[in-house]
């Protein structure tokens, strides 16, 4: 019975298994997808290329074992069980976990399991398709995690773009602005002084007027470069930020895979909405996110790798809560944090908690940082519930 | 007042700008003195003479804006001109609320800074005249014996002398003598005058309208 499906991994050295075996295993190892096929007791039977590929050296192993995905042996969810159950009972499956590649590097797999039944409902085995969905080093032909993941994911890095330049526009106008005030001032003070004396040559004055004119002009550039920077104005609406938790940590799911991190969520029940600009407000957490499992980057990965994410309110205000387990915040210089271009890491710009803390701002909350008692370190984002006269 | 006794106190972290501005100022013919933050300003002997704030918004430590209640603790009652490099709406209505004269977006003109400093210290100049004048009318308040000082309260409640009288258990003609020693010593012209002067002070205060209320059910 389970011979008519059973695909041989290496078809040239048995042609004669299917009737038109040879074609059809040669179209199974062409395809971009990893394949498989197990008898009704679920021993693999067949393998294709790229799944082979996936696995190297020990794909010759899978064989005559029973499929149970290819799951790392580190990773609880879904279990072996969850896969001979599924089995047995001669559902559809569809599990989602990570798998080391022959390279080492950890994968985030969907792995998608089909009954093939006879045409009196017997079970002749199954067969499968394993799909890499890791967003990591994705490149463009490969599919998507989902689309909405990857819509959300384009979304906001746009508007990390855009509030990046904003930023940097009113940072730079700002640092500008002083020097200017005092080439300005000191020229006016300069003509002052030399007030209508004649033994002064009259180029002398000329120059200091030059001199405050063109300031002025430098002054007027950075005002319509600030202008032309305005931030979009708000899209306004009612959030519910247990619902931005969930969507943000989603798009992370694949990067804490790949770090070996894990988030947990504590969701406050009933939690009041609030008003406002859903992208940047996810913004603002999927950078506090992403701080966090950077802060526990250098830290031994020995199960306590964990980033909490905990809402709650009080009535008044609505919080999430980051809360990581890495190196923590600067001994000394806590309170620069949220100052644009300070930065902890190498390779950063400094402008992520700054954006972070001019969108809080701008929606009438605030963030605040402080250190755990153990280790680690908390971030916290407040934003005021939406009254009944916001719509 | 003697403008000579003016100062511009310029508070501004960056040295270059407070420099300059110090510069100009001091070309302008004013007297003006520079500091990096407000607590260096609070810590300069406290000044009583008239004078002005030029106040950028942004500093380290307490940011101009929030210096405003420091200030007011510190019996400064300067009027401010507040600077800044980064101006944004909410920021100036802020200034602007907390009772600033001006707001320059940095970098400005002399005579936008120049004209916001005269204003300020016209401003200081007003206001110093109304205190003083009140401080007056308290001294002269503060030299009535107390029965005068209830007599005061009762008059400008608008209570007429058989009324006080009655109230305090003394006769008429007693009343009407303590009422010409509170229009002497309290120097009102008329009465008018009495009612104007000891609303600056707070008379009648809230006690005596409220006994005033409980007299009348």
């Amino acid at each position: 019975m389970s011979s008519t499906l059973g695909l041989n991994p290496r078809p040239a050295a048995d042609p004669g298994s299917l009737s038109t075996s040879t074609p059809i295993a040669e179209l199974l190892d062409a395809a971009p997808t990893m394949l498989y096929a197990c008898g009704a007791d679920g021993s693999v039977a067949f393998v294709n290329q790229r799944l082979r590929e996936f696995v190297g050296n020990g794909a010759e192993s899978l064989l005559q074992k029973k499929w149970t995905g290819l799951l790392d042996s580190n990773d609880g969810s879904p279990s072996v069980h969850m896969f001979l159950a599924a089995q047995q009972a001669r559902r559809e499956y569809e599990f989602k976990y990570r798998a080391r590649r022959r390279d080492g590097q950890l994968r985030l797999l969907v792995d998608c399991g089909h009954p093939h039944l006879a045409a009196d409902g017997t079970l002749i085995g199954y067969v499968g398709s394993v799909t890499d969905i890791t967003a990591h080093d994705r490149s463009a032909d490969e599919p998507a995690a989902s689309f909405e993941a990857q819509l959300l994911r384009n979304e906001l890095s746009h508007v990390t773009r855009v509030s990046m330049m904003g930023e940097l526009t009113a940072s730079l106008a700002h640092e500008l602005n002083q020097p200017l005030t005092a080439i300005l001032s000191n020229a006016q003070a300069a003509l002052r002084m030399l007030g209508d004396a004649s033994e002064v040559p009259a180029e002398l004055r000329e120059i200091l007027r030059d001199i405050a004119l063109d300031d002025q002009r430098a002054g007027d550039i950075i005002r319509k470069v600030r202008q032309l920077m305005k931030k979009d104005p708000f899209q306004l609406q009612p959030v519910d930020l247990n619902k931005l938790v969930v969507d943000v940590s989603i798009l992370l799911e694949s990067d804490v895979l790949i770090r070996e991190m894990a988030i947990e969520r504590d969701l406050a029940p009933n939690l009041p909405r609030v008003f406002g600009d859903r992208i940047q407000l996810q913004q603002v957490l999927l950078n506090l996110i992403l701080n966090g499992l950077d802060a526990m980057k250098a830290m031994p990965n020995d199960g306590s790798r964990k980033l909490i994410v905990r809402t709650g309110s009080d009535g008044q205000k609505v919080r999430i809560a980051v809360t990581d387990a890495g190196i923590g915040l600067p001994a000394e210089r806590g309170d620069l944090i949220f100052e644009p271009f300070f930065s902890t890491k190498s390779d950063g710009m400094g402008m992520g908690l700054s954006i972070s803390r001019s969108i809080l701002v701008a929606h009438g909350g605030l963030i605040a940082a402080r250190n755990n008692a153990e280790r680690g370190a908390t971030f916290e984002m407040e934003l005021p519930v939406m009254t009944e006269n916001e719509p | 007042v003697n403008a000579d006794e003016s100062i511009i106190f310029v508070v501004d972290d960056d040295p270059s700008v407070r420099k300059s501005l110090g510069r100009l100022l001091r070309t302008a013919g004013y007297a003006a003195e520079t500091f990096a933050c407000v607590r260096d300003f609070l810590g300069r002997e406290h000044h009583d003479g008239p004078g002005c704030l030029v106040l950028d918004v942004c500093l380290p430590g307490i940011s101009g804006l929030d210096a405003v209640a420091d200030l007011a603790q510190a019996r400064y009652y300067l009027p401010k001109v507040f600077i800044t490099g980064h101006a944004d709406v909410p920021t100036s209505v802020r200034a602007m609320k907390s009772g600033a004269v001006d707001f320059l977006s940095k970098p400005f003109r002399e005579d936008e800074l120049l004209g916001a400093v005269r204003a300020a210290l016209e401003k200081e100049q007003q206001e110093r005249g109304a205190r003083a004048e009140l401080q007056q009318i308290c001294e002269r308040v503060k030299s009535l014996t107390l029965r005068e000082q209830e007599v005061l309260e009762y008059v400008v409640a608008g209570q007429l002398n058989k009324q006080i009288a009655a109230a305090l258990g003394v006769a008429e003609k007693t009343i009407k003598v303590h009422r010409a020693r509170v229009m002497q010593k309290m120097q009102a012209a008329t009465f008018a005058d009495l009612v104007r002067m000891a609303g600056k002070a707070g008379i009648p205060s809230e006690r005596y309208q409220r006994d005033r209320l409980g007299d009348g059910r």
